[in-house]
């Protein structure tokens, strides 16, 4: 035993409609907790699509597999992506989320850590799965008052 | 066709009947709205009823939903995952938003209970969104 912090008790913060925001700790381990996130981004037709995929967060990346191909293949050339998980409570509605802005790309499964603990979403694909990482720029997060998440490490 | 097998998608992955898509598009509350805004992808949860074959949300004037900043067409998507069984399902769509502006609708939507995710002061705003495609998939 010895000398203890006090804790900090930092202001809460929210946004002009009522939400409280979540710091970067919180937003960081929330993605770590979390397994299924939605990646959205601009198709070759300029249509906007949002994919679900189970993903890891590692060193401060997002990994997840894909075998969307075409589909995926323009927004992993470097593209700007935004990437999101959420929770909430069916009974009460509250909930909280997390985006990710940043830009995605294509990486060599070799260049990764073979510790990096994810498989791809499909055991049956019929089609090779591409390893795909987000870089984030940006994140923010949102939580409702009374939702059940404590934004306790920030 | 082998009804034993139901039919597969080109990575090998169920593909969900339109009936059982409008049963999980019924039954699922939050979904995801999916749109450019500003030149970049966005992507938002929603609280949301599905109502005659569209996604109703309420939102607020000028909130990022406002649907004057949502330029043309969405996608939407709803999922569900088990992290212990590693099984789950999504059903992902398509289509353009509309403002409700039809006094009428607009109180016959405001009877269905449903709360914006995040409360804004400036005035309800309801965006239907008329999917004109429709598919979902079962992971297992």
């Amino acid at each position: 035993m010895g000398f203890e912090e006090p804790p900090v008790v930092r202001q809460r913060r929210f946004d002009e409609s009522g939400m409280e925001i979540l710091g970067e700790k919180t937003c960081l381990r929330l993605l770590h907790d979390q397994s299924l996130g939605r990646v959205a981004f601009i198709d070759v037709t300029g249509d906007p699509v949002a994919l679900p995929v189970t993903y890891r967060l590692r060193r401060g990346r997002i990994y997840f597999f894909s075998s969307e191909g075409a589909k995926l293949r323009a927004a992993t050339r470097g593209a700007r992506v935004c990437f999101e998980v959420d929770g909430w409570n069916p009974a009460t509605g509250d909930g909280w989320s997390v985006l990710v802005k940043g830009v995605c790309r294509a990486v060599d499964e070799r260049e990764v850590d073979p510790e990096i603990g994810i498989k791809p979403w499909l055991r049956t694909a019929l089609r090779p799965m591409k390893l795909v990482e987000i870089v984030p720029e940006e994140i923010t997060g949102r939580r409702l008052p009374s939702s059940p998440v404590a934004p306790d490490w920030d | 066709m082998d009804s034993m097998n139901p039919p597969t998608d080109h990575r090998g992955l169920e593909v969900l009947t339109p009936e059982e898509c409008d049963r999980l598009l019924e039954e699922t509350p939050i979904g995801r709205v999916a749109f450019l805004h500003a030149g970049e992808p966005q992507i938002l949860p929603v609280n949301y009823r599905y109502v005659e074959g569209s996604i109703v949300i309420r939102t607020s004037i000028g909130s990022k939903m406002d649907v004057a900043e949502m330029q043309g067409r969405f996608a939407f998507e709803i999922d569900d995952w088990d992290t212990d069984t590693e099984t789950g399902w999504s059903v992902l769509a398509h289509g353009i938003a509309t403002v409700v502006t039809d006094e009428d609708e607009v109180a016959r939507l405001s009877a269905l209970g449903l709360r914006p995710w995040a409360e804004e002061k400036t005035g309800d705003l309801w965006i239907r969104l008329i999917l004109d495609d429709v598919t979902g998939r079962r992971i297992a």
